[in-house]
């Protein structure tokens, strides 16, 4: 049961991010941070398939963790953390066609490893 | 507290977040709003998680899985505070990612962990043991590495994938 909610997490986590990432960038850039912009960007969200998924996946993960947490301790949310950090980035490249090179792979070890070392 | 004061202290954080961020979109440089938007994530993300963290731990433990024993959580000031500056968290996350790389934003943003920890050290008493200190510097190096990369290397027109 643990390790199905950690696969759970993992996967609405990464999931939830990218689909955010792609409803956004399909909406268009958020132009200043004016209320009326900010207003116009939630407006436009609503009608967004995407980053409404996103936001029901990450939910999702959210409730997953909850329970991870009330049957197990915070060290066994762990590698949800870790794998999400990995599978997101390797998702970024080959689907979102960001660009990850060197100094972004180490930057994303780095941060998954310092985050897994915090919740030890 | 009376009622009229404890919406005057929900409110007012908002508000200077606000303030502040009009007053740095001035300026004209793309890049500065995209930076000072990974600040404001940054940033709501620490105080939104510590308020949160301040008002469970004055509620005490709650080891249940149903999400009504959690509706509890609206009852202390500094958890209801908390969730709300989670909110501005989650629409500053989204502003963001319309704007630069999700694997720029990933290790940029992860610097809210180290910093919750400090902030956990120094506000609630938390304590960080040598092995949480190598976990800080880590996360800093990420943070370093990652922000000298350009924020943002996806094409702008529509046509994008997926």
């Amino acid at each position: 049961m643990k390790w199905i909610l950690v696969v759970v997490i993992a996967m609405c986590n990464t999931l939830g991010d990218v689909l955010n990432t792609a409803g956004m960038k399909r909406q268009g850039e958020l132009e200043s941070l004016d209320p009326r912009s900010l207003g116009r960007m939630l407006a436009r969200i609503v009608h967004n398939p995407f980053v409404l998924g996103g936001l029901g996946t990450l939910t999702v993960s959210f409730f997953a963790l909850v329970s991870l947490l009330s049957i197990s301790n915070v060290s066994f949310a762990v590698p949800a953390t870790a794998i999400s950090y990995v599978l997101e980035t390797l998702l970024a490249k080959y689907i979102l066609k960001e660009q990850v090179r060197w100094r972004r792979w180490s930057a994303v070890t780095l941060v998954a490893c310092g985050v897994v070392m915090l919740t030890l | 507290m009376s009622a009229q004061k404890y919406v005057a202290a929900l409110v007012h954080p908002i508000r200077l977040v606000y303030r502040l961020a009009l007053m740095k979109t001035e300026t004209p440089v793309e890049a500065h709003k995209t930076r000072l938007l990974t600040f404001l994530v940054i940033g709501s993300n620490v105080v939104g998680n510590v308020l949160l963290s301040h008002g469970m731990r004055q509620l005490g433990k709650i080891v249940s899985a149903s999400p009504l024993d959690y509706a509890r959580v609206f009852a202390n000031p500094w958890a209801v505070l908390g969730v709300l500056i989670l909110a501005v968290w989650m629409i500053c996350d989204l502003a963001l990612l319309s704007r630069a790389d999700l694997s720029f934003v990933l290790p940029v943003t992860a610097s809210s962990y180290a910093l919750i920890a400090i902030a956990g050290h120094f506000l609630l008493r938390e304590r960080i043991s040598p092995i949480h200190w190598v976990g800080i510097v880590m996360i800093t190096l990420g943070v370093v590495l990652a922000e000298e990369t350009p924020a943002r290397t996806t094409n702008r027109p529509r046509e994008l994938p997926l």
